[in-house]
């Protein structure tokens, strides 16, 4: 399901039924869930309740993982500098 | 607990894989290197270097800014493998995200060859757990389905 909104996009409910070819009340269960874990997000229009994928959390998993990245690359600078001087 | 993400970095070193595990041992040597720029300032508070020792690591930025990590060596297998956890102390905006780093070293023609991943485990603090972020809504969604 959250590959199927990795997109960006917002889905309705029977966009996402058609894609898994399950019963509707599968779907809106999973999406339930999902919006109640604060992964997923719900616009209503009219009749339509669109889902879209939270941008939030993956973004902050993102950021502690390109921190430690940069951290890692920056460190690995200075020992790769160090090792070539010598360490005594 | 599974990691829900890792950062890896990959580096060819000029030396020896012993020469490249010492780097990790001694207090002395770590504060040389270990920071993320030679102008954040690392002070080892504490390094038990034996499995179940803990380290304690503090970082200066010339900003003022002070960054606490620590964690417990878990693995120690000199000089292929290395394995502690990483946990960043508050008020830091990833504080209390459990990590684990394991430092792979192998031997190649010209020196080493150095592989750090770094896997990104949920939040320890069970208040912090509701609060924004990847890991915590997942654990949230974890209990929904798992009651």
């Amino acid at each position: 399901m959250i590959h199927a909104l990795a997109g960006g996009e917002a889905r309705s409910a029977g966009e996402l039924g058609q894609k898994f070819r399950s019963a509707q009340p599968t779907i809106s269960r999973h999406l339930k869930v999902l919006e109640r874990a604060k992964l997923v997000e719900r616009s209503v229009e009219g009749r339509v309740h669109r889902f879209r994928l939270r941008q939030k959390p993956l973004q902050e998993a993102g950021a502690w993982i390109e921190r430690h990245q940069r951290f890692w690359n920056g460190a690995l600078d200075q020992l790769e500098t160090l090792l070539e001087q010598g360490i005594r | 607990m599974k990691p829900n993400e890792r950062a890896e970095v990959r580096r060819h070193l000029p030396a020896p894989p012993e020469q490249v595990f010492a780097a990790f041992t001694k207090a002395e040597v770590v504060s040389r290197w270990l920071t993320p720029s030679p102008d954040v300032k690392l002070t080892v508070l504490e390094l038990d270097f034996r499995e179940g020792g803990r380290y304690r690591f503090a970082y200066d930025t010339p900003e003022g800014q002070r960054m606490l990590v620590g964690g417990v060596y878990r693995k120690i297998e000199a000089p292929a493998r290395l394995e502690f956890s990483w946990l960043i102390e508050p008020p830091d905006v990833h504080a209390g995200i459990e990590s684990q780093v394991t430092v792979l070293i192998t031997a190649s023609a010209t020196g080493s060859d150095l592989l750090i991943l770094h896997e990104r485990f949920g939040r320890a603090d069970a208040n912090e757990r509701h609060a924004e972020g990847w890991a915590g809504a997942l654990e949230q969604l974890h209990h929904l389905l798992h009651p």
